[in-house]
């Protein structure tokens, strides 16, 4: 009762101040376009418009941004889809199912239900946060750095899912991406590693350059040289097509269930955020898809996973802002500060003491969430029309993108150095058939498992028994090894009871003939 | 007698003459930007240094201070150093920069290209206290009692800080070394990070700022120690600072402006006069209230020696710890 009464609040504070409303439709059209520029992600879209905000009242200007956060989470996936580059680091798993099923003419069913999905991510997870922020927003701190450390682990282990053909390949791509992590200052010493003397490299590699490359400019130059023009399929851009069939919700319907959970669960977690939840919730769904065989060949579902999860993440990662006052995230920390422009401070009092404004977002979050179904439909016609663009003209304005987005990461053309040189690396790869997620993919857990596992060490004492004894751990690790022998020894299992049936059949046969 | 006093007039009235022309020599060559003014910051939009440079260009725009408008520019890595070497490569009387702690330590470490004896100082803004707590379930209520068990169980307690190096570093660092004691220090990534961890009891104490930690030691998670500052903390006037506990540590983060040495004698009296009048406007303190900072503004002349003075302490702090890691 208690909690209807406090939405009703919210909703009569929106009503009020239509204002609000028509900042949240903005916030979720700006967020759209800005995460689908290459480069341009939540963190800095926020950032950007924050300016804006300064005349505002509190509560509209945060409405604002919270409505750009997850406006360019669904964003990220319209370039994912259509041009293979991710829009923003969350998009990367996107474009592997994306891509390929816009290839075979199928964007518009793509995008769709990367709407559908994020939205419904999106809404789950405003249910659960009004329900539960406060009191879960505990069970995020009981992660310390061997918690993370074990979590990362089993990141790791989703490697295995996204090695293709040949693993052997897979796991070059994936020792590549960790020795790209290594590189940069050292966090406990501070000595250079693998930095060659430039200062630009002394804070690692930031992947985004890396996946622009890899993904992005690898895309375009393979491209040009197969000319393989991506055919449009008129038809599939009505309104009608983009809604998924009933056999398609069939597939991503249970994987839209669990993506939501995980992301939520792992947006929880500071530092792990939206685009680790994609990777899980990807993987997640490839492990348990009836088909798992047709992921990363256009599997719808292997869209609807990554997208439902890296939004539910989004809202995953307010909890713990608005509680304790940890940003999970580069984008909760740029909102955090406009909290406290705003002379709010986000803390274990913030709802008590501020519940207009808290209950006044929370409506606004239905509200945008509302808003980014209306605009990824509508606005669906007028994404998809890129791809009519000719393969010439879209790739050249495509690599303007790309190497625009990475100067405008740092405002330093290193990066843009950087991102050609991973597209001229992802080319090769391309051609020797490497694949190039597990490379990324270990370039963002590589550096934080490497943090965490040397944080953790410390506070063991340099005992590891120490540190793998918690309780966490001991789940988490237990789950990654599962994930990475079970099937391995299950497929053991049941080979070796085949081997011996048909041992017994061909014994039995014998004796038969004899 | 007369002839005297002609000359004592004249001689007078020269020296009037000229004292006066070079005094208002500089008034009228007095310099002026003739395009936009950079105000360049070390690390990405939304980072603390993003934030302060931002609020100076705000309180320079809202009150019309410069005739130029001010722009921000981030050029973030290396620990800021990136921007520093961007400054002294530019050399340009159109280019200022915001500095914070790594500004003085990363030149120590080996780990950057330039150093603070590159730049002039501009002005001196402000300092951020460091309030040292303890995670919620720590059984110590004083520092005498934590210092105890610290003589008694070395490098069992964990001491959450930014960075390798920082002054959360050289805070534990110089408690360590003025009591005697050996508490470990374990570097982490951000101040939420830093948070984190003590919500979670995973360290036992950590540095924070107070801005971050008044909400939660107000509503009882956290505990505070002490505060390292040269006075207490408005918004906490119980916690004691280190000095009134008997310790000799102040260790702060000092906000000040920058620009490259070469640069004119009149410009740098220029982007000094101008910091002056936005440290004087209501917003500006109000904005410093609001995010845990400490007022203390010197202007050029005066930052001068205290940029000789602060560099010179870190020097000391730096190299006692880099000595220690050996």
């Amino acid at each position: 009762m208690d909690l209807l009464h406090n939405l009703y609040l919210g909703f009569s504070i929106l009503l009020d101040n239509p204002l609000a409303i028509m900042y949240a439709i903005v916030g979720v059209l700006a967020g759209v376009i800005i995460g689908a520029l290459p480069g341009l992600g939540p963190s800095m879209g926020i950032a950007v418009l924050l300016p804006l905000t300064y005349g505002m009242q509190p509560v509209t200007g945060i409405i604002m941004l919270a409505g750009v956060y997850y406006g360019a989470m669904y964003g990220g996936s319209i370039s994912a889809v259509l041009i293979n580059t991710p829009g923003d680091s969350a998009a990367v798993m996107t474009t592997l199912d994306g891509y390929p099923l816009a290839v075979q003419g199928q964007a518009g069913k793509a995008l769709g239900i990367a709407a559908y999905a994020s939205v419904i991510g999106g809404t789950v997870c405003v249910v659960v946060f009004m329900l539960v922020a406060p009191i879960i927003a505990n069970f995020a701190v009981a992660f310390g750095p061997a918690e993370y450390f074990s979590l990362m682990i089993l990141g790791l282990t989703s490697i295995a899912g996204m090695t293709g053909k040949s693993p052997v390949k897979g796991f070059l791509s994936a020792f590549l991406g960790l020795f790209v992590a290594t590189i940069g200052l050292d966090l406990v010493t501070g000595g250079q590693r693998y930095t060659l003397g430039a200062i630009q490299l002394f804070e690692g590699i930031d992947f985004i350059p890396v996946a622009m490359g890899l993904f992005g400019i690898a895309e375009i130059i393979t491209v040009k040289n197969a000319s393989s023009d991506i055919n449009v399929d008129q038809s599939s851009i009505k309104i009608k097509n983009l809604f998924p069939n009933k056999q398609e919700w069939k597939y991503c319907a249970p994987h839209i269930f669990r993506g939501t959970i995980l992301g939520f669960i792992i947006g929880l977690l500071p530092g792990a955020g939206a685009t680790i939840a994609a990777f899980l919730s990807y993987d997640l769904a490839k492990r348990t898809s009836k088909r798992s065989d047709l992921f990363g060949k256009g599997a719808i579902e292997g869209v609807a996973a990554p997208e439902c999860a890296n939004n539910a993440a989004s809202m995953g990662a307010m909890v713990p802002m608005f509680t304790l006052g940890i940003p999970g995230s580069g984008a909760t920390a740029v909102m955090m500060g406009a909290l406290m422009m705003f002379g709010l401070t986000p803390g274990p009092a913030f709802f008590r003491n501020n519940a207009d404004f808290a209950w006044g977002l929370i409506a606004s979050m239905y509200v945008g969430n509302v808003c980014l179904l209306i605009l990824g439909i509508l606005g669906l016609p007028i994404f998809i029309k890129v791809l009519k663009v000719k393969a010439p003209i879209l790739n050249a304005v495509v690599m303007g993108f790309i190497l625009i987005g990475s100067y405008s990461l740092n405002n330093s053309l290193f990066n843009v150095g950087l991102t050609i040189f991973f597209g001229a690396l992802g080319y090769v790869m391309k051609k020797l058939e490497i694949p190039a997620a597990p490379m990324v993919l270990a370039i963002v857990l590589g550096a934080m498992t490497e943090k965490s596992l040397r944080q953790a060490m410390m506070l063991a004492d340099g005992n590891i028994g120490t540190m793998l004894g918690k309780p966490i751990v001991i789940v988490v690790l237990l789950l990654a090894l599962g994930l990475a022998f079970g099937t391995p020894i299950i497929n053991a299992i049941k080979r070796a009871r085949k081997s011996s049936s048909a041992k017994k059949a061909d014994r039995q046969s014998d004796v038969a003939r004899a | 007698m007369n002839k005297n006093h002609q000359i004592v007039v004249l001689f007078l009235l020269i020296l009037t003459i000229m004292v006066f022309g070079v005094i208002s020599q500089p008034a009228q060559a007095q310099w002026k930007p003739d395009r936009p003014v950079t105000l360049l910051v070390g690390n990405s939009a939304g980072g603390g240094a993003d934030l302060f440079a931002r609020a100076i260009a705000k309180v320079i725009a809202d009150y019309k201070l410069c005739e130029q408008p001010v722009v921000v520019l981030n050029k973030p890595g290396g620990s800021h150093s990136i921007a520093y070497a961007y400054l002294r490569e530019q050399a340009s009387p159109y280019i200022i920069a915001v500095t914070s702690s790594s500004y003085f330590t990363v030149p120590l470490t080996g780990n950057s290209p330039v150093s603070p004896t590159d730049f002039t100082p501009i002005a001196h803004f402000s300092k951020d206290p460091n309030m040292v707590v303890l995670q919620p379930k720590s059984p110590f209520k004083t520092i005498e009692e934590l210092v105890a068990f610290a003589k008694a169980n070395p490098g069992k307690l964990k001491f959450a800080g930014s960075s390798n190096l920082s002054d959360d570093t050289i805070i534990c660092e110089l408690l360590n070394e003025q009591a005697g004691i050996n508490i470990q220090y374990v570097p982490f990534e951000s101040g939420s990070d830093i948070l984190a961890a003590l919500l979670g009891g995973h360290v036992d104490m950590g540095a924070m700022s107070p801005a971050e930690a008044s909400e939660h030691v107000k509503n009882g998670d956290l505990r505070t120690l002490a505060v390292s500052a040269f006075d207490r903390y408005r918004d906490l006037p119980d916690v004691p600072t280190f000095k009134e506990l008997g310790y000799d540590i102040d260790q702060q983060q000092s906000r000040a402006v920058i620009i490259e040495k070469s640069a004119p004698a009149e410009v740098v009296t220029y982007y000094s006069d101008l910091m002056k009048k936005v440290s004087q406007t209501p917003e500006w303190e109000d904005w410093l209230a609001k995010n845990g900072m400490v007022p203390m503004f010197l202007d050029s002349n005066d930052y001068k020696a205290y940029h000789q003075e602060v560099l010179e302490d870190y020097k000391v702090n730096v190299d006692k710890i880099l000595s220690k890691n050996k």
